[in-house]
């Protein structure tokens, strides 16, 4: 027992020197009777270990006569804050274009709270909308249709109805005023696929088809001008026109003997 | 533009910045006694090279060369600019080629994307990355930097280079008069630490150590490692670490130290935050190295009084004052920035602009 005793007191007294070289505030409680006056116990609150263990407060003003170094390795955290507002400044120094280097002298501040203040307001307006469209639409919008004064029929009445909500969606075309159901217009649509290929149909058998007038436009009916263009009263040709007019004079000349000496038209003619 | 009034000069001292003012003030210019004393007399390899470059940017300029290569005649034609590429000799980098380019370029007939080959970093000039973070950050000052960009496609280390920049520059009109009094204080700290054809982890270890000083200082440091892999990392190994400080009023301040066989990298890397901290400590709002493209550029601005606050300025600088003078007849008046105080070495450069305008310039 009596080595048990003496174990136990080695022990404590290591306990308590260890503590002790802290800052003097922590005391190390009571066990069972023994507390050593080596400990420093200024204004120290003993805690009661057995009952909340952790529960320790250090106390409040008691300074250590030990100079304490501080060995901090700002190495091993070479950033401060890697967030976006780094990446992009990086970004922008590495750049080739001198411009795009100064203009970081305002970085843009991404903070996270001010993301979740934008993200907030875009819920509170969406919620505001919901609201106002559940009002419109039971009061005013549909109600065209509810209308007891017309005495529609009850068909009449849901035709009414599903054409309305095509004109609220905007589906619906403006010039033809259709208000059609979707099967209606789908419908429409298909009979007017089925139109075009029968048309396809007929141009094949009729050997009129080439892949090459497919997508064709109304060509341009009438006459328009041969040579030159019509301004200002006058004529106006270039040097090229008049050749690819005149081009031709020697080799018609066999033809055109019988009937030499023909003049040039009374219009008059300015050489661009 | 006066004929007939040739310049002459002696030794092959600075002798870039003797070329380009003749180039943009239209004199002639004559320098004799290039190494006459010398064992190897006359104009080096990269002399010689840089001389075909100016051809090359110029349209109508007349270079005669001596027998013996030591003295030249250059007549000044026309800067034309214009893409052009061009292949600079191992024996300089192509920072000494670019920096009379780059004081040439706003003043051309079209915009210069000139490419240039060889070295990128070097001891003797400016590297590529400090030209494109603080030399063409200084132009920006007098109203050039829409489009200035400069592309570092390869990196190329002495001896064997291998490096390939890009340089483009906007033409200008006019350059702006420059008032740059306030130097501010230093408010961030960026820096770019690059490896080629060595371990990547040199390029950490100068960040580490390059840190381990500049932290105790202000808290936005950052130091970027940029890497060049492959085909685009040159022909030889090497590092570097180049690092700049900006401040309040947007002056800046660099410094870098390349590899040396033998020293470790944390060395280097010490080497250059000491030469940074230097720099900063003799203040003004240019640093030394960019002194003279500062009162360049204030020489050529319109016809209003230009204000800068530096340090004192460098035996080169004072050479290129002198030799303002002579050319554009503008003189520079240097007066103590703060006559109370008395530690203080800042001076306030102050001068009329010549109003030079760029009449070489293509419209529209």
């Amino acid at each position: 027992m009596s080595d048990h005793d003496e174990l136990l007191s080695v022990v404590q007294t290591h306990d308590q020197k260890f503590l002790s070289s802290f800052d003097g505030g922590i005391s190390t409680s009571r066990r069972k009777g023994n507390v050593q006056s080596s400990i420093e116990e200024t204004n120290t609150v003993i805690p009661d270990f057995d009952e909340n263990d952790d529960d320790f407060t250090a106390a409040s003003s008691s300074t250590s006569n030990a100079n304490v170094i501080v060995f901090s390795d700002k190495t091993a955290a070479p950033n401060q804050k890697w967030d976006a507002t780094t990446k992009l400044q990086g970004k922008a120094f590495m750049s080739s274009k001198i411009s795009k280097m100064r203009d970081n002298t305002l970085p843009h501040t991404k903070n996270p709270t001010l993301e979740e203040t934008e993200e907030d307001l875009k819920e509170r307006s969406n919620i505001k909308n919901d609201v106002l469209l559940h009002k419109l639409v039971h009061t005013q919008l549909l109600s065209g249709s509810l209308n007891p004064e017309l005495e529609l029929t009850p068909a009449q009445r849901r035709k009414a109805l599903s054409g309305r909500i095509v004109e609220l969606t905007g589906d619906a075309k403006l010039g033809r005023r259709a208000a059609t159901s979707k099967c209606v217009r789908e419908g429409l649509v298909q009979k007017q696929k089925e139109g075009k290929a029968a048309q396809l149909e007929e141009t094949k058998n009729l050997g009129n088809y080439h892949p090459t007038r497919r997508n064709r436009k109304k060509r341009i009916q009438g006459l328009r001008m041969g040579v030159g263009s019509f301004k200002d009263g006058t004529l106006r040709l270039s040097r090229r026109e008049i050749d690819s007019v005149r081009a031709h004079k020697g080799g018609t000349s066999g033809r055109g003997s019988g009937r030499g000496g023909w003049k040039k038209t009374t219009a008059q003619t300015t050489v661009a | 533009m006066a004929v007939g009034s040739v310049l002459e000069y002696s030794s092959h001292k600075y002798f870039r910045h003797r070329l380009v003012l003749s180039i943009l003030s239209g004199k002639p210019v004559k320098i004799t006694g290039i190494r006459s004393e010398d064992k190897n007399p006359g104009l080096r390899d990269f002399e010689v090279n840089l001389l075909r470059l100016l051809e090359k940017v110029t349209n109508g300029t007349v270079i005669e060369i001596s027998v013996t290569g030591t003295a030249i005649l250059l007549k000044p034609g026309i800067i034309a600019g214009g893409p052009l590429i061009h292949d600079c000799p191992l024996s300089r980098s192509v920072g000494y080629f670019l920096e009379p380019i780059i004081m040439l370029a706003p003043f051309a007939k079209r915009p210069v994307q000139l490419t240039l080959r060889g070295i990128t970093t070097d001891d003797n000039d400016l590297s590529a990355d400090l030209i494109r973070t603080v030399t063409l950050p200084h132009l920006q000052l007098f109203g050039i930097s829409d489009g200035l960009e400069l592309r570092i496609k390869k990196r190329g280390a002495p001896p064997g280079g291998g490096g390939e920049v890009q340089f483009l520059c906007p033409i200008v009109k006019q350059v702006k008069t420059l008032n740059f009094v306030e130097p501010g204080k230093i408010k961030r700290i960026r820096g770019i630490s690059h490896a080629v054809r060595v371990n990547p982890q040199f390029s950490n270890r100068m960040i580490e150590s390059a840190r381990s000083i500049l932290n105790r200082y202000i808290p936005d440091i950052y130091l970027y490692s940029d890497v060049y892999k492959g085909e685009e990392s040159g022909k030889s190994p090497g590092y570097a670490l180049s690092l700049l400080a900006e401040s309040t009023t947007s002056a800046l301040f660099c410094s870098e130290a390349t590899s040396k066989p033998g020293v470790a990298p944390e060395d280097i890397a010490l080497q250059a935050t000491r030469a940074l901290l230097s720099e900063i400590s003799k203040g003004g709002c240019v640093d030394e190295k960019h002194q003279s493209l500062v009162l360049f550029m204030m020489v050529l601005g319109s016809e209003d009084v230009g204000r800068c606050r530096m340090s004192e300025p460098t035996p080169r600088t004072i050479q290129f004052l002198r030799d303002i003078r002579d050319f554009f007849g503008t003189s520079f008046k240097i007066t103590p920035s703060d006559p109370t105080k008395l530690e203080s070495s800042d001076l306030v450069y102050s001068c009329y602009g010549t109003g030079y305008v760029n009449a070489n310039r293509e419209l529209a």
